[in-house]
């Protein structure tokens, strides 16, 4: 029996019914996908062996054998777009998961016992907010030997700011919330209210913020490796391959266009599919979906 | 020896505004004493800012008192350590207003029902799973609402929900913070009487804070009466309603529009409003109050027992 | 037809609400009408629609909800077909309104002052001088003490209770002969909630102004009009003089909701709720939408949707179980409307 609104509990049915009417979250979500099956997948997928050099059939245009051409070294273009991906991932998932652990473990911290806790933490946001981001790893690796493992470590090291500050400011809400007042009045210690209260109700926000990460961090990875910090050759990054190819763009376009169509194109989804689960998450949601689309619709 | 003693509780809470810069200290539990006896209710009574949540919350240690005795089944909870004060949990539970923001939206309702058991380690697996059908059950939903979430509940059932928490570790007394102010009419009635079934199944005691009258007067068997932190008269229920003595009662009785078209309401004169400047000195009422002597304005008055369990703070009473 | 003796006419409004689960029917069908000077009641429980028909008033109704049908005059003259901007120019000035939560009825970057001149000198032609001298008179008149001080106030400076009579002041200034109260002092402390309605009674009685008072407060009710209307998912169950209803309410509705309501004189006992919950919009009962609670249900009652019937002059009541008794209705052969 029951009177209320029928909603199957839970984070993901919630968003996922707001989500899949953003034509533009889905299709950002479909490219990612993509781009994740590529990854996955890359020996399945990918017509060639990504390394296999053959200078006969160097820097070739695109053909039936090669359909994005091939690069300076005769490899197989599209065969190092799709083992490409791998890095591009890999660089998002290292250093978001990173960013994730640092952000949430500072943040709640920060939020739930606030005070000096919170001063402190709240300074280190301050500092690390304050480096303009693309320096500051160019400047790490500077100061260290430029590989693709420095590059985790120093998006993390700006990522994590984001996901603080929004764990901390969720956790400084909810603490007051009459639920977790409820949990307390029951005997339920810290942990247990950070852990299976207050955190499980944060999320949201986060994964949002994560997604952009996720964006900038590609866009990050592909600008050090083709500055020739970042990945090392032979390792087929997208960076290193518009690093190769920009000098001919006029000439053999192929080169470097595709690599970089692959960059904009993921970074383009994953801001998009950002935006639409940020949308998704509104509080609004809560209340009608249509109601929030024919708000949305409001300018049209 | 009653269940719950509250001896000259006082909680106040430091205030700092920047923009107008004003600070200062706002006694919001002026010391207040009260008894609940086990298996009764104390319907706490006030208006808004007069201290009966912060009490309520005090007694509930969810919030330090600044100073006063709170005894529970004998013990001063004041000094106590954080595993004996998790013991005391046990057996004093509580109940909240909001039944939208109460219970965690993440939290399948057999989660958050089984909580308290699952904290103060009583049950775990199989035997949990049956404790939280039965508490359902007892509340008037099906064991089988276990798995659902709080959003396909309405109101009403979300308070019990709440109520079935509250029962779950077999407290003696409950503290429900306006239970049903937050409800529909018609769904209030149902709330009270479950409310009343429990408490005869399970000899429970509440202390009932609430700001409707009449759901005070149908549920507690003493009432006691704050106004801007302090208590300004208890008595049995009964008598309290037929022959309030101190002018606040009597105030927020003549206040309450009867639901009798034909009765004739006269609303009662109220000078200033609640807040209004207060001299420290004297009754906090004083300046509104329509009975008011000079001397009130100079005096604190006292709480004193005119007649078997009816207690007044008033300057006028304390002849008697 | 709307005579000019009617501040407010309201003829078969329907309200609907566009959502993913289809057309949810926030409103029913729902016709009355108030007299000038009168103080009509319309109660009811969250949900019902009471709400959304004060909002139709003044076509304030909040997307996704929409005005589907019906008709609505104000002394007269229709107002659904007028223009947004005509519709402006009646609102603040033939009607008022007054709503439940004064802290979000007022702007917290502007003093009390402004805001009231601001209503006035959107209706009325005068100088910013006159409009602030006339809203310090108005603060008087709703009786907050010190007026041309408070003029200058922000509303997060003053009380609840001060902050609601600003609102009223607000409504008033330019003296429409309609005003519309939703649940005024709900969020008010019982004390200050006794005031409030004095002052509401009396700046009704000083304006001959008509009053359509919304609530769920059947004392409320009872202390201030003089006839009411019951409304339950979205239509009128009853009509009635406040005394009549009060002490002789035909609908099962109004029967569970008055016996529901514990006496303030008397003790103890058990009170008889009415079983079940309000239905959810989407998935209204076929027939009478109270039917899943009603003692005296009919075996018709799950096939047609009783029409509110005329049971004595001046009281409607649309329930077959009533229309029966009382009327002699075989509610079988009934055309009711589904």
């Amino acid at each position: 029996m029951t009177g209320g609104m029928g909603r199957e509990g839970g984070l993901f049915s919630d968003v996922w019914g707001a989500l899949r009417h953003n034509r533009r979250a889905v299709f950002g979500l479909v490219v990612i996908a993509l781009i994740v099956l590529c990854a996955l997948l890359s020996p399945l997928l990918a017509p060639c062996d990504p390394d296999a050099i053959s200078l006969r059939a160097a820097k070739e245009p695109p053909s039936a054998a090669h359909p994005l051409g091939t690069d300076l070294f005769g490899r197989d273009i599209l065969s190092r777009l799709i083992y490409g991906a791998r890095i591009s991932l890999r660089v998002g998932v290292i250093s978001q998961g990173l960013s994730l652990v640092i952000g949430i473990v500072l943040g709640a911290l920060a939020g739930y016992f606030r005070g000096r806790v919170d001063d402190f933490v709240t300074f280190l946001i301050n500092v690390f907010w304050s480096f303009p981001g693309l320096l500051f790893v160019l400047a790490f690796a500077a100061a260290t030997r430029p590989s693709i493992e420095m590059v985790y470590v120093a998006l993390a090291l700006i990522s994590w700011v984001g996901v603080a500050r929004i764990v901390r400011g969720q956790f400084l809400s909810l603490r007051e919330a009459e639920f977790v007042e409820a949990a307390r009045a029951t005997g339920a210690g810290s942990g247990r209210i950070i852990f299976r209260h207050i955190l499980p109700n944060s999320l949201g926000p986060v994964i949002v913020v994560l997604s952009m990460g996720f964006a900038g961090a590609i866009l990050a990875e592909a600008s050090l490796s083709f500055l020739g910090l970042g990945a090392q050759p032979p390792t087929p990054s997208w960076g290193t391959m518009i690093d190769d190819g920009f000098r001919y763009i006029a000439t053999k376009w192929w080169l470097a266009v595709f690599p970089g169509a692959a960059v904009t194109l993921a970074v383009v989804a994953f801001n998009l599919f950002g935006e639409g689960l940020n949308d998704a998450l509104d509080p609004r949601l809560r209340a009608n979906l249509t109601a929030w689309r024919l708000s949305k619709k409001r300018y049209r | 020896m009653a269940l719950l003693e509250v001896k000259n509780l006082v909680k106040g809470f430091s205030f700092a505004r920047p923009f107008p810069r004003r600070a200062g200290r706002l006694t919001a539990v002026d010391c207040v004493s009260f008894e609940v006896e086990e298996g009764t209710t104390l319907g706490l009574v006030g208006e808004s800012g007069c201290g009966k949540t912060t009490t309520g919350r005090c007694i509930l240690r969810l919030i330090e008192p600044d100073s006063g005795e709170v005894r529970f089944e004998g013990v001063d909870l004041s000094g106590l350590p954080g595993k004996a004060l998790g013991k005391v949990r046990e057996r004093m539970q509580v109940v909240f207003q909001d039944p939208y923001g109460s219970l965690n939206p993440r939290m399948s309702v057999g989660a958050t029902v089984a909580e308290p058991l699952v904290v103060h380690r009583l049950a775990s697996g199989r035997k949990l799973r049956a404790r939280v059908g039965e508490l359902l059950e007892m509340v008037g939903l099906s064991a089988s609402d276990a798995a659902r979430y709080p959003q396909q509940f309405s109101g009403g059932q979300r308070q019990r929900i709440g109520i079935a928490r509250a029962i779950a570790t077999h407290p003696r007394l409950i503290v429900a913070d306006e239970p049903v102010s937050a409800l529909d009419v018609s769904v209030r009635a149902q709330v009270l009487n479950l409310f009343q079934d429990l408490q005869e199944r399970l000899g429970l005691a509440y202390l009932f804070v609430a700001h409707d009258l009449s759901v005070v007067r149908h549920i507690s068997h003493h009432v006691a009466v704050m106004y801007m932190g302090s208590l300004v008269e208890s008595a049995p229920c009964a008598e309290l309603f037929d022959t309030p003595l101190h002018p606040y009662t009597r105030l927020l009785l003549a206040s309450v529009p009867p639901v009798d078209p034909s009765a004739d309401w006269r609303i009662p004169e109220l000078p200033g409003e609640p807040g209004a400047a207060v001299s420290p000195a004297g009754c906090r009422f004083a300046a509104r109050c329509p009975e008011a002597l000079p001397d009130c304005r100079t005096r604190q008055p006292r709480l004193v027992e005119v007649s078997p369990g009816h207690r007044v703070a008033c300057v006028r009473r304390e002849g008697a | 037809m709307a005579t000019k003796q009617e501040a407010l006419q309201v003829e078969g409004l329907r309200v609907e609400f566009l959502t993913d689960a289809g057309r949810l029917p926030a409103v029913r069908g729902v016709s009355f009408s108030l007299l000038a000077g009168e103080t009509l009641g319309l109660v009811g429980e969250s949900g019902c629609g009471k709400t959304l028909t004060a909002l139709s008033v003044l076509r304030l109704v909040p997307p996704p909800g929409r005005i589907v049908s019906g008709r609505i005059s104000l002394a007269g003259k229709p107002i659904l077909p007028l223009s947004e901007g005509q519709m402006r120019r009646l609102r603040g000035d033939r009607v008022g309104m007054v709503f439940q939560e004064p802290t979000a009825a007022l702007n917290p970057v502007l003093t009390v002052g402004a805001q009231i001149a601001e209503a006035l000198r959107a209706h009325r032609a005068c100088s910013r001088r006159e409009a602030y001298d006339r809203a310090a008179e108005l603060l008087a008149q709703v009786g907050v003490p010190a007026a041309r001080q408070r003029l200058r106030a922000y509303p997060h400076e003053l009380s609840g209770g001060m902050k609601q009579r600003v609102v009223i002041a607000m409504a008033l200034a330019c003296r429409p002969p309609l005003l519309i109260a939703d649940e005024p002092t709900t969020a008010l402390d019982v004390t200050v909630q006794a005031q409030i309605l004095r002052l509401l009674l009396d700046l009704q009685r000083e304006l001959s102004m008509a009053l359509l008072l919304v609530t769920h407060d059947l004392g409320v009710v009872a202390q201030t009009c003089r006839r009411v209307l019951v409304m339950y998912a979205g239509r009128i169950v009853e009509e009635a003089a406040v005394g009549e209803l009060m002490s002789e309410p035909l609908h099962p509705y109004t029967k569970g909701l008055l016996a529901s309501l514990p006496p303030l004189d008397a003790g103890g006992g058990r009170l008889v709720p009415i079983t079940g919950n309000v239905p959810e919009l989407a998935s209204l009962p076929s027939g009478c939408a109270f039917r899943p609670r009603c003692p005296e249900v009919l075996p018709v009652c799950a096939k047609v949707d009783p029409a509110a019937e005329e049971t004595a002059p001046g009281r409607r009541c649309a329930c077959h179980a009533v229309a029966r008794r009382l009327l002699g209705r075989d509610a079988e052969a009934h055309d009711g409307v589904a």
